[in-house]
């Protein structure tokens, strides 16, 4: 036995493995199928809750759903042709990662109940040394795979802590919580917020939703898919693959929304306004839900129900302002309204990276320290100073326009293509230049400047609002970010110290 | 790999709002044979090449790159006109077309060779030109285009012309049958299908539609030496795939792609024509010649 879990020693020498994955969701995940089905045994997934599935194992809130197709919303390399429908729920996408996770003999590489605590770079040991909640590890590549949303964000409400009465965030869901015949508050009208209260609102007694800015909306085209599509895309996988090619393309041509190509967004802005008028009657009501930003500098929201909710006797919208959340309420500027429980569905920390805080370089300086601006990778992944070190899912790697499984696909790409690189010329250590990276960045933010997420006027999580940087996704197709951050060059990197051999001497290497 | 941007278009007037939309109001013209041919300059010099766009039968511009034209003026200077037309019954030769393109070439090549990009009944005209003048042009880029009407081809014309001039109905019906692929018909949600329905109320120009008869620019073919792309599209109706594997067969120095689509290229997959474009003109020889760039599935 090779792999790095099993030579673990009862509780006493640190473990070490050749890389160390944080994180088993979608990213994690994908990138561990991708080393086992390479061959490659020693690795090991550090993973801090008790499952696989991160984000679609934590967000178990009534009516958790994806709102990118299925078929798109998948591993390329493990299609599905049994989805149910167009847009899966949770239980569908976290079933999903768990089977591919013991299918591919990812689940003996993980440790579960290991949060990573700190990870420091030792330059004399040439590896990264970890603390966890499990132990230590060492292990020579660290990959962080934590995610953009994982660690819920509460709202900075005064008095949110005095709420005598149940209270907790969309993705902690309590699910012995009974909303019937209680007075529920909501606070947040977000991608998450939006999927819960037409749930809530089936049975609470009174629900009310605190919202801070409307969100747009557009029509849910989604239907079940039928036995025989189901067997169509069995018996034909080619296809499933032009139906998720389809999506795909379908996906990118929304990207020239986020861009501001008039067209576009005028197209995109008639439907949602179409949506919100065929839904709500004229009148305060569609006042309040009528968003006063640009569309898209917010992420568009899809939802059939939503809206409709606000029609029912026992639902409120509350857009006056919070004051203060009291032991039993909320203060407005309108005034007060008692509630029995508030859910918190206020989105999460995805600008300033918790993970980013626990990884530190040979100084002990963490990343988040690093980065005086903000989030900054080369090529989305490798950080100046962080040698050995690839981030998933960091800076500039979300999507306001697609789907995230194509951003890891191309990262697990990246990864490989390095580690192939490193075994061929056996450099040890790789560590990206801070000329490149400032480079790579200024590129990013020269694209940023002219998308609507910075010039649209709204107050968005895409932002790093400490900088005024756009920093969580990426501001062009993901075609592009393929063909920029999907395929690993060695030529801005340098090896054991010394800069990347010319194509040259690296043919000389190989032969 | 990180492509040198000098400077960029933004989509917003310094103040904030939103620019019109584009290839609606000319930027300027240019004078050719006596008339005033409307053309669409995006400015924006880069270090890549201009590309210049040749629009297909639908006779303006804006119905062939209302979105190619937008996404690749942010990064590049892009040059669309309007093709001038004789009186209805009057007629258009490709001779005059392709004069009309080289003013505009001439007009956008003041920096050097330009990208030529031609679309269907464009891409007739873009290859003409650069049998006569390969010099003035970096890269050429045909976009479900053809070099011979066929009888295919003839078949449906027949039926375009009947149907134009006795019933304009039925000829809308004909034009959404042979404009977009099965599946992107099926595929529309209700307020989609409407704005398709909507787009093809306007007929083609009667003087295209006679040209397109009798086009044969084959014999210039082999005269093209410039890195060429070719883009077929797999469920095109109007100009069936056959074409565009026959102008990569006959341009030495040419790649091919195919999309997934129906001749309405920029409607069902804009995002990826403009791309594939764009990846094109920025490196005309990363493909070598004779290369079937595979498809980079998602």
């Amino acid at each position: 036995m090779t792999t790095a879990s099993a030579t673990r020693a009862a509780g006493q020498s640190t473990t070490h493995a050749k890389i160390a994955i944080i994180g088993s969701g979608f990213a994690g995940l994908g990138l561990a199928i991708q080393l086992r089905r390479r061959g490659e045994h020693d690795f090991i997934v550090l993973e801090r809750a008790g499952d696989v599935g991160g984000t679609w194992r934590d967000n178990t809130y009534p009516g958790a759903a994806c709102d990118i197709q299925s078929h798109l919303y998948s591993y390329s390399f493990r299609p599905n042709p049994d989805w149910s429908r167009v847009y899966a729920t949770q239980p569908e996408i976290h079933a999903y990662l768990r089977e591919a996770a013991i299918d591919e003999g990812v689940m003996p590489h993980i440790t579960f109940d290991a949060e990573l605590l700190e990870s420091t770079w030792r330059p004399d040991a040439q590896h990264w040394a970890l603390e966890t909640t499990a132990g230590s590890f060492t292990a020579d590549f660290v990959v962080t795979a934590a995610g953009h949303l994982s660690d819920p964000k509460l709202p900075a409400i005064e008095g949110l802590e005095r709420f005598s009465r149940p209270m907790f965030h969309s993705a902690q869901w309590d699910h012995s919580f009974d909303p019937a015949g209680k007075r529920v508050g909501v606070i947040g009208s977000g991608a998450s917020g939006i999927q819960i209260v037409p749930e809530l609102a089936k049975t609470a007694e009174r629900l009310t939703v605190f919202q801070r800015s409307a969100p747009y909306i557009i029509p849910r085209v989604d239907h079940e898919y039928s036995d025989a599509q189901k067997s169509m895309f069995r018996r034909m996988p080619e296809t499933a693959q032009a139906l998720r090619d389809e999506l795909y393309w379908g996906n990118e041509a929304r990207f020239p929304q986020r861009r501001g190509i008039a067209d576009f967004i005028a197209k995109i802005e008639a439907t949602a306004r179409d949506h919100l008028h065929a839904q709500v009657p004229a009148g305060e009501l569609r006042d309040k839900l009528t968003p006063d930003y640009m569309i898209g500098c917010k992420r568009i929201l899809i939802s059939n129900d939503y809206y409709p909710t606000f029609l029912r006797d026992n639902v409120a919208l509350e857009t006056s302002g919070i004051v203060e959340v009291t032991e039993t309420g909320i203060v407005t500027n309108d005034g007060e309204v008692e509630l029995d429980a508030l859910v918190l569905c206020t989105g999460f920390e995805a600008a300033d990276l918790p993970i980013t805080h626990r990884i530190f370089d040979e100084h002990g300086r963490s990343m988040a320290e690093s980065w005086t601006r903000g989030g900054a990778a080369y090529a989305c992944s490798t950080v100046a100073g962080y040698p050995n070190l690839f981030i998933m899912n960091g800076p500039n790697s979300g999507l306001g326009a697609g789907s995230i499984i194509f951003i890891i696909e191309s990262q697990i790409r990246y990864i490989l293509g390095a580690l192939d690189h490193m075994a061929d010329t056996g450099a040890s250590v790789i560590e990206i230049t801070q000329e490149a990276q400032d480079a790579f960045i200024d590129s990013v933010d020269a694209r940023a400047a002219d998308t609507v997420w910075l010039n649209g006027g709204c107050h968005s999580w895409y932002v790093d609002h400490r900088f005024g940087r756009l920093t969580t996704v990426w501001p062009d197709f993901m075609h592009k970010f393929r063909r920029e951050a999907g395929t690993f060059r060695p030529d801005e990197y340098r090896f054991d110290g010394e800069p990347a051999l010319a194509e040259r001497e690296l043919e000389q290497v190989r032969a | 790999m990180v492509t040198e941007q000098a400077e960029r278009q933004s989509a917003w007037h310094v103040d904030g709002t939103l620019r019109e939309p584009l290839l609606v109001q000319p930027s300027g013209h240019v004078e050719q044979g006596g008339r005033s041919i409307p053309i669409y300059d995006s400015g924006n010099e880069t270090a890549a090449a201009t590309i210049v766009l040749v629009h297909g039968s639908s006779g303006t511009a804006r119905g062939s790159f209302w979105a190619v034209y937008p996404i690749l003026s942010f990064t590049r200077r892009v040059v669309a006109f309007d093709l001038q037309l004789p009186a209805e019954d009057g007629d258009l030769t490709l001779a005059d077309a392709v004069d009309q393109l080289r003013a505009v070439v001439e007009h956008a090549s003041a920096d050097g060779p330009v990208a030529l990009v031609g679309y269907s009944f464009g891409a007739v005209v873009a290859a003409a030109y650069a049998a006569e003048q390969p010099g003035t042009l970096a890269s050429l880029a045909l976009v479900a285009g053809w070099s011979k009407t066929d009888r295919h081809q003839l078949v449906r014309n027949d039926l375009w012309q009947r149907l134009h001039d006795s019933d304009p109905e039925s000829l809308q019906r004909l034009t959404l049958l042979m404009a977009y692929s099965p599946g992107f018909v099926v595929g529309r949600n209700a307020r989609d299908w409407a704005e398709l329905q909507q787009a093809v109320t306007r007929p083609y120009p009667a003087q295209i539609m006679r040209l397109n008869r009798e086009i044969d620019i084959t014999s210039g073919l082999s005269r093209i030496d410039v890195p060429t792309l070719v883009i077929g599209c797999t469920h095109d109706a109007m100009v069936p795939l056959h074409h565009a594997r026959v102008l990569f067969g006959a341009i030495s120095d040419a790649r091919y792609l195919e999309i997934d689509s129906g001749h309405a290229v920029s409607v069902e997959r804009p995002a990826q024509l403009a791309v594939a474009i764009d990846d094109f003109t920025v490196d005309p020889r990363e493909h070598p010649a004779g290369t079937i760039i595979p498809v980079d599935h998602a």
